[in-house]
């Protein structure tokens, strides 16, 4: 009996400390022989690079616990960009009050979102279609409304202010002249070059909302259910859950991440358009894989999981860049380790008896 | 059990280092190229050149996406840079996307590079990253795509140096001019082009639609985008000319949607279809030779990309500023001079060497 | 002894087939019923009728005097009937406590705010529940799918003792299990019926009940053979009455 109990967690160790060994291998690596990769910039344009796909992968990661998959945030990822900044275009040119504008863009995005949720919930308990097939349809559609909307053009003429708070920081320092908070100071050019930036806002943002979906999937009554679900759902309904309800909630609420990344690329790049989150579905997939979920559902975390994840991937993606390396190595690096992941991840339960 | 995982561990970890292996290995050997090639260099220049190249500089060059244009662009800028004695770290983003590109140009700022040459692959949303580069006191030149409305003298661009491209609406009304001889200044005319809101091939198209539009009996009866995949460009032309009886030509605004739309007409077998193009590939090239084309249209992207490696070195140097708006120019090719030896060098290169 | 269930003149049609033909039996507290039969005989079959999965084509189930035919699994549970199947019903990724819960989970508020799991109780009262059936799982933190398979099955009973059923239905409950193992299941029946749980057991081999059932119930084709008390009766007349469909 003791023995089965230390068996265990050493396995949950395990799993836990070979993401993040690697991932410390990968950064070390990367410092040696990288130009500039060990730099603090550098390290906070990791976090920075990583929040649209981090984000998109906290909603995928509740979603592939259930055992399912949620294609369409691609899509719906960019068709909350193109609504929410076709409204803050319109409103920009009525010459409404600009911090009006970008909470109503902002709240604008997300809603949107809610549609494709609900169909896909929808679709997925009532009819008894797989997900992936579901959501593949859904994909489809959100990408033909949202370049229908668009007329396939990106978006601009976005009031300054989104890209301010994109693209700000919460805090400047400048050696001579000291700590400044929420707005840069205004020096001459050639002092510019240093000025050390701490914090971006989209990673505070990304910090938020990583910490609030990590109580979530781990403490509340709506995180268990999900893994119930994922674990064995017809024991979850002969127990009185509703189940159909709570996978729409789950589609529901993976749509509303995918909007989330949609408002970071707005506020970064000030712009909307309908492929804003076509990169992305696969890194966000690889990252949740990477982190240790199991595809077939019942198994994954949020942190330290599906986190390092998404950060192996954009420290792959950024150390080959600061080494000056063909991006094609880029592909051949990120499938790599998703193989590895997985193997690995099966590997640990066979060594300890499971089931 | 305990000792296959042992085993894999330390086998994963070997490719680890393999590929990392292999990536340092091509890092050292462009080094070792550019600096034999700057050693060579030097001794054939004279002595206050060879002083300046001790200064050496490293420029971030980034690219659209993979294509032969920007292949072309950037053995041209490699040239220069050898010459000059810079170094010039190269990226090419695996989509035309602004969220694959960003952290591309991110990566480049923290490795502190001392310029940026970039293709944007968003008008307004690379805008942020470039001013951001320029606050970290690397300046910025965009070739063939533009940043906002191409004016850099003034707005929120304004940082930018210099933009260096074809003039797109010109070479536009260029083949415009070819398209109406070739079809004797009657018929329809159908255009792929590559995604909505991307500047340079809307002036090309508005340049052929221009010239089109002088003609009494001629027509732009369609306009396509692919989204810069070939395939979609055959399959969505193929579907327009099965459904429209009266299409004469057919002509793609770039590598790909061209590449694309002819493919279409030669599996379709339709020879009565006059086909043109954007961009002179190899491909391209040889279709004209066997006749589906009957004209390719060669954009300079070996200018542009030297020419914009020489802007920024002399803006280095000692301060020159280029000129804030640079027209590279264009070539013609038709049967009559496809074959002319002077003509060969304006091929895009497929590979780069 | 205090009759809780009555199966009156049951009978059960699918299409043209008869599975359960006129069954009439009482169940009474505190007593464990073991029902056998070959495959086909109806033995599932009667017991989805109890649980609520079926509705008799003909007939009435009574439960402590009251009409339960043709109501829903869910209120039928609610009621005190608990059913355990064959593959458990347990989530194999969640600890022991959790599918003890599973379903009504109990929560405490954090900060006055949210509502959160208090794991803490559900934990101690799982472990008081266990221990009421002397198991000792060490760790109830552990996944289930780490316990060997009778403390799995000592979870599963857990939960419906937990949710105070009045009658149990185990469906095979030791047919996947060792030697040492299924005694320590029959242990833990042994206690139900002394707490006045009633406990109806599926078997395919008389031998892994005989001991601790007080009554057989023979089915063959739909019908019942027979129903013996342990004194009545003996495991070579049981297993004639099986094969034969006679009563003995």
């Amino acid at each position: 009996m003791e023995e089965t109990k230390n068996k265990v967690d050493f396995k949950s160790k395990m799993q836990k400390l070979w993401g993040l060994a690697f991932l410390i291998f990968l950064v070390i690596v990367y410092s040696i022989f990288g130009k500039g990769f060990f730099s603090y910039s550098s390290l906070q344009n990791i976090l920075l690079a990583s929040s649209i796909l981090l984000i998109i992968a906290i909603g995928e990661t509740f979603v592939m616990i259930t055992g399912g998959i949620d294609l369409s945030v691609a899509f719906t990822m960019g068709l909350s960009t193109v609504v929410a900044a076709m409204t803050m275009k319109a409103m920009n040119q009525m010459g409404i009050n600009a911090v009006i504008i970008v909470i109503v863009g902002f709240v604008v995005g997300i809603i949107v979102c809610i549609i494709p949720g609900f169909l896909n919930g929808l679709i997925i308990t009532k009819f008894g279609i797989p997900p992936i097939i579901v959501t593949l349809g859904m994909y489809l559609i959100a990408r033909g409304v949202a370049l229908l909307l668009s007329g396939g053009f990106p978006i601009g003429k976005q009031p300054s202010l989104l890209g301010k708070i994109g693209n700000g920081y919460l805090l400047y320092y400048l050696g001579s002249k000291g700590f400044f908070w929420g707005i840069p100071p205004v020096v001459a050019q050639d002092l510019k070059r240093y000025i050390i930036q701490i914090i971006p806002y989209p990673v505070i943002f990304l910090i938020i909302i990583l910490l609030l979906s990590h109580f979530i999937l781990s403490r509340t009554k709506f995180g268990l259910y999900t893994y119930l679900i994922g674990g064995n759902v017809e024991a979850a309904r002969r127990a009185g859950v509703n189940v159909n309800m709570h996978l729409t909630k789950i589609y529901i609420l993976s749509s509303i991440f995918a909007g989330l990344a949609g408002m970071i690329y707005c506020f970064r790049y000030t712009s909307g358009t309908a492929i804003a989150g076509e990169a992305r579905l696969f890194d966000a997939i690889a990252a949740v894989v990477i982190g240790g979920a199991s595809i077939t559902g019942g198994y994954g975390k949020l942190i330290p999981g599906t986190l390092i994840g998404g950060l192996t991937i954009a420290v792959l993606q950024t150390g080959l860049v600061s080494m000056g390396v063909s991006t094609y190595y880029q592909f051949l690096a990120v499938g790599i380790v998703i193989i590895l992941a997985v193997v690995i991840d099966k590997q640990i339960p066979l060594i300890y008896g499971k089931r | 059990m305990k000792k296959t995982l042992l085993l894999l561990l330390i086998l994963s970890l070997s490719v680890a280092m393999v590929y990392v292996g292999i990536a340092c290995k091509t890092t050292a050997a462009e080094e070792t190229t550019a600096a034999e090639e700057t050693t060579a260099a030097e001794e054939t220049t004279a002595a206050e050149e060879t002083t300046a190249a001790e200064t050496e500089y490293t420029f971030g060059f980034v690219f659209g996406v993979d294509d032969p244009f920007y292949t072309t662009m950037g053995i041209a800028a490699q040239k220069k840079a050898d010459e000059l004695g810079i170094k010039i770290i190269f990226q090419t983003p695996s989509k035309w996307n602004a969220d694959v590109q960003v952290p591309i140009v991110e990566a480049l700022i923290a490795s502190k590079v001392d310029f940026l040459i970039l293709v944007p692959d968003d008008a307004n949303a690379l805008i942020p990253v470039a001013k951001k580069a320029f606050d970290a006191g690397i300046n910025v030149i965009t070739v063939d795509v533009w940043l906002g409305d191409m004016d850099y003298s003034e707005g929120d661009d304004s940082f930018v140096l210099s933009h260096m491209g074809s003039d797109n609406f010109e070479a536009g009304q260029a083949m415009g001019e070819a398209i109406a001889e070739i079809l004797d200044h009657k018929g329809n005319v159908y255009t792929m082009s590559t995604l909505p809101g991307e500047g340079d091939v809307e002036l090309r198209y508005e340049g052929c639609s221009d010239v089109i539009s002088k003609y009494p009996e001629m027509q732009m009866i369609g306009l396509d985008y692919c989204d810069n995949d070939p395939s979609k460009a055959q399959e969505m032309t193929r579907a327009f000319i099965e459904a429209n009886s009266e299409v004469n030509c057919v002509w793609g605004t770039n590598v790909y949607s061209a590449q694309g739309a002819a493919m279409a007409v030669q599996n379709l077998g339709r020879t009565d279809i006059k086909c043109a193009a954007f961009d002179a590939t190899e491909f391209a090239i040889e279709k004209l030779r066997e006749g589906l084309f009957q004209m390719v249209l060669a954009q300079l992207p070996g200018e542009m990309g030297s020419m914009s490696v020489e802007a920024a070195y002399n803006f280095l140097k000692d301060g020159t500023k280029p000129d804030i708006l640079v027209k590279t120019g264009y070539k013609v090719f038709t049967s009559d001079n496809v074959d002319d030896p002077d003509m060969q060098q304006y091929i895009y290169k497929g590979v780069s060497e | 002894m205090n009759t809780i269930l009555r199966i009156i003149e049951v009978s059960k049609r699918f299409g043209g087939l008869l599975a359960v033909d006129r069954a009439s039996v009482d169940f009474y507290q505190g007593d464990a019923i073991g029902i056998v039969g070959d495959n086909g005989a109806g033995k599932s079959t009667l017991i989805k009728m109890i649980s609520g999965v079926y509705e008799p084509s003909e007939g009435q189930i009574l439960f402590n005097d009251k009409l339960i035919s043709g109501l829903t699994p869910a209120a039928i549970r609610n009621l005190g009937i608990e059913t355990i199947y064959q593959e458990l019903s347990l989530a194999d990724n969640l600890s022991a406590y959790f599918n003890i819960f599973m379903g009504r989970e109990k929560t405490r508020k954090l900060l006055g705010l949210i509502n959160v799991l208090d794991e803490k109780y559900m934990e101690e009262e799982s472990k008081k529940v266990l221990s009421r059936l002397n198991i000792n799982i060490p760790s109830l933190k552990t996944d289930v799918a780490f316990l060997s398979g009778g403390q799995r099955q000592a979870v599963a009973i857990g939960r419906t003792i937990y949710w105070n059923a009045e009658l149990l239905i185990m469906d095979e409950p030791t047919a996947a299990l060792g030697v040492e193992e299924s005694d320590n299941v029959r242990s833990i029946i042994r206690k139900l019926k002394e707490d006045g749980v009633t406990v109806i057991i599926i078997s395919h081999n008389i031998n892994e009940i005989y001991d601790i059932a007080d009554r057989f119930m023979v089915l063959k084709n739909g019908r019942i053979v027979s129903v013996k008390k342990k004194d009545e009766t003996c495991v070579d007349a049981i297993i004639s009455m099986i094969v034969s469909g006679k009563e003995i």
